[in-house]
């Protein structure tokens, strides 16, 4: 039993935090998200050159093959800073799914440029009836000349706008196991058929619907089998949703230190509002979301990491406390704050923004429950 | 990280040893007996029996000295023997309060007391009842009504508390007192008491979990200097230090028995010819419950690795005591749910579930959240708020202060006018 940090991920963590300061104060955080793409351009060049954007790609093909724990501690660094940017969705789940699926052609084409930040992935799951289990996959490809066309719809597609290519993930056929019959397909962005739109609204990361309109498909964009490759998307949905409970606990120990922080500065009846029973009540419920979210979320990446095969009940398991930690964590912020909460220069709403976002990403808490169940092969 | 215990061939030797120990002297009757709160007197006896053979071999404190009553075993060694209990049910053995007052002596006692006691309560020879009185929480008197005065070398205890511990009766007691309220703060003793001392008197109520509490008046009981743990005026420090107990005691952490017999029962059970699991309304709050166990089982494995790697353990233990206490209050609402009307079946009903155990669950949760009597959810978030550097004494939650008051209702009576 050994819960510490190796010296490789304490030296991460401190210098992720120390570009972090320096690139994303809390005042530049509201002004990358109410940017037109959501992200900072110089600070994602920064990650590329520290080689962050490869950390889970295997090293011949232009990453450095860490741990996902490793990765975890970047990535709740990330999250205490409030970072948006496509590093999950391009170097973790799409990049995954090429590594599980893809040719080595696409492999060698792709994965280098993920790494390098140069190429930016984006994976396409969800449908407007809005779920991530292998049954939501409705939208359909047909076969049509040795490749393949795409119609349908996808929405909360995250980074679309800006990102290169998108694995989309569709039926090309059906049968009585809704995991059969999904394939994943490289789509250009700029492809003829395909048009992007933002969602609007309250949410953290940028979001986008993605309709595909006779979109046509090369056979050599197939990624993996045909109707085959469910199992690479999940597995890689595992790892990206292992990664991203890390960033929510981050999220989730600044919004409980945040409200600590105030309690002891707020003054009210000549004394700060910290001594009051009932104001203790709300940060006790923030500090415990936030450090349940943590360690079920390491536990669950050490399942991972070492190959056991309860890895993926453990993640869902971090995803579910994850979602609804995170929620309660800046829920319990927003009480100890106050009216004052909401003020968008004070920072929390960023927080609070991001956990009502990531709470529905890569699953909800009731979906995991579900999957826990499936998993634990209950009844 | 790791998160998992590895073992080494010395710990694999010793478990082979001592499970086969256990297997030839741990009754039929007691395995998987769950608590001793679950046993009659007859099984009441046996377990004390067993404790005095564990006792024996030193196993009642197995990282203790030999001569001291102890096994003088590695704690390596102590956690395989810990996880042996576990598994036939019994870990509860090595807890019942000794394993903290065992850790006060050491800290506090004298080498008499130390010679005196810690063989007596190491072998099993010794039941141990003590106050409630919780962790972390503030000192307040008004709850703390057993004075001890000085009367020349001797103490005399008078007023009264609620005690808890296993069995129909205890052999010690261990207490708090106060010992000059007005001083500031008020001082405090803590002492081990006889339990056939002149002057002590036992009410166990009729409460819906036989032996729970019991009340104890104290009408001027005499006690030798001997029997006073630390120093006058030490004993809040006393009881702080040691009823929090040992977070390496609680590794290697157990799964939860009551879920995993709910879990069980809810796939082996049908309605509308549909087990219980799968139900999307009764599987989400399975997960639940399953969920909020997990949680405290790792935070009891993050304690342990703190505390194994000299980290200081603040509001973390305080903190796990809070996460499992709403756990067991959820689960408590869940089992009912799940389980229905077959939940309140005792042991004797041949349609109780799980042979009756949800029971006694579904009592205990009563008693789980009575603040006086076990320490509710509010004393835990105090003890927090406390280790987070809030001092939960300067004001109690109140928004308007008693003066603010007197001078609004001054104001209110000046303005109303004269008969």
């Amino acid at each position: 039993m050994d819960l510490s940090l190796t010296e490789t991920q304490t030296i991460l963590r401190d210098a992720a935090n120390n570009v972090m300061e320096q690139e994303l104060p809390k005042q530049r955080v509201r002004e990358v998200d109410e940017s037109e793409t959501g992200f900072n351009q110089a600070l994602w060049e920064r990650m590329a050159s520290l080689q962050w954007l490869g950390m889970v790609i295997p090293n011949e093909h232009g990453g450095t093959g860490n741990d996902y724990t490793t990765l975890a501690v970047l990535f709740e660094v990330l999250g205490y800073h409030a970072c948006s940017s496509p590093f999950l969705d391009s170097s973790v789940l799409s990049a995954n799914i090429i590594i599980e699926a893809g040719s080595d052609a696409q492999k060698s084409s792709i994965l280098p440029a993920i790494a390098r930040g140069q190429q930016i992935l984006t994976t396409a799951i969800t449908e407007p009836e809005y779920a991530w289990g292998p049954g939501a996959v409705k939208m359909s490809a047909s076969s049509s000349g040795g490749g393949y066309t795409l119609n349908g719809t996808k929405v909360f597609v995250p980074w679309a706008h800006v990102a290169d290519q998108l694995l989309v993930v569709a039926r090309t056929a059906s049968g009585a196991n809704p995991a059969d019959g999904i394939s994943v397909f490289l789509v250009d962005r700029n492809a003829s058929g395909v048009t992007v739109r933002q969602h609007s609204g309250w949410l953290g990361d940028k979001v986008c619907e993605v309709n595909f309109n006779n979109v046509q498909v090369d056979a050599a964009n197939v990624v993996g089998a045909a109707g085959g490759a469910w199992g690479a998307v999940e597995k890689s949905m595992d790892r990206a949703t292992s990664v991203l409970n890390a960033y929510m606990a981050g999220g989730a120990q600044r919004a409980y230190e945040m409200c600590r922080d105030y309690s002891t500065e707020r003054i009210a009846f000549g004394v700060p509002i910290g001594t009051f029973q009932r104001v203790q009540d709300h940060i006790i419920v923030s500090l415990t979301e936030a450090e349940a979210s943590k360690w079920t979320a390491y536990e669950a990446l050490w399942r991972l990491d070492s190959g056991r095969d309860d890895a993926a009940v453990g993640i869902s398991m971090a995803k579910a406390v994850a979602s609804d930690g995170f929620n309660k964590a800046c829920d319990a912020s927003h009480n100890v704050h106050a009216g004052v909460g909401v003020d968008l220069d004070l920072g929390l709403t960023h927080y609070t923004a991001r956990a009502r976002t990531f709470q529905h990403y890569l699953g909800d808490a009731t979906y995991h429950r579900r999957r826990m169940a499936e998993l634990m092969e209950l009844g | 990280m790791d998160f998992e215990y590895h073992y080494t061939e010395e710990q694999e030797r010793f478990r082979a040893e001592a499970g086969a120990w256990l297997d030839a002297n741990l009754p039929q009757e007691l395995k998987d007996a769950g608590d001793w709160r679950d046993l009659d007197a007859a099984g009441w006896e046996q377990s004390k029996a067993f404790q005095v053979k564990l006792g024996e071999r030193g196993w009642l404190a197995p990282t203790d000295p030999v001569e001291r009553g102890g096994g003088g075993l590695s704690a390596d060694s102590a956690l395989v023997l810990i996880e042996e209990l576990g598994k036939r049910g019994m870990r509860w053995a090595l807890e019942q309060g000794s394993s903290s007052l065992r850790t006060a002596l050491k800290q506090w006692g004298t080498e008499e007391q130390q010679d005196r006691y810690l063989p007596v309560i190491s072998r099993g020879q010794a039941t141990l009842w003590h106050l409630l009185i919780e962790p972390g929480a503030e000192l307040d008197l008004d709850q703390l009504q057993i004075q001890a005065n000085l009367d020349g070398d001797d103490y005399v205890l008078n007023g009264e508390g609620v005690f808890a511990g296993p069995g129909p009766r205890p052999d010690y007691l261990w207490t708090l007192t106060v010992t000059d309220p007005e001083a500031e703060p008020p001082a405090t003793a803590t002492f081990l008491v006889p339990a056939g001392t002149e002057g002590l008197e036992i009410h166990t109520p009729d409460t819906l979990v036989a032996g729970e509490s019991h009340r104890i008046t104290f009408e001027n009981v005499w006690l030798p200097s001997i029997c006073l743990l630390g120093g006058d005026g030490e004993g809040w420090s006393v009881m702080q230090d040691s009823l929090l107990g040992d977070p390496l005691l609680e590794y290697p952490p157990e799964r939860d028995e009551d879920v995993a017999n709910l879990l069980k029962y809810a796939s082996e059970t049908t309605r509308f010819g549909v087990a219980l699991s799968k139900q999307p309304f009764y599987q989400q709050m399975l997960m639940e419950v399953y969920t909020n166990s997990e949680i405290v089982r790792i935070f009891r494995v993050r304690n342990a690795w703190m505390a194994s790697t000299g980290q200081k353990l603040t509001y973390h233990q305080a903190e796990t005591e809070l996460l499992e206490k709403q756990a067991a209050l959820r689960l408590s609402r869940v089992v009912r749910e799940i389980m229905g009307i077959f939940a309140l079946l005792g042991a004797e009903d041949p349609m109780a579930p799980i042979r009756g155990k949800f029971q006694g669950h579904q009592k205990r949760s009563l008693f789980r959240q009575n603040p006086t009597a076990s320490g509710g959810l509010e004393v835990q978030s105090a003890a927090i708020a406390k280790r987070l550097g809030f001092d939960p004494l300067e004001a109690k939650g109140a928004l308007t202060f008693p003066d603010e008051e007197e001078e609004e209702m001054e104001e209110e009576a000046s303005a109303l006018p004269s008969q």
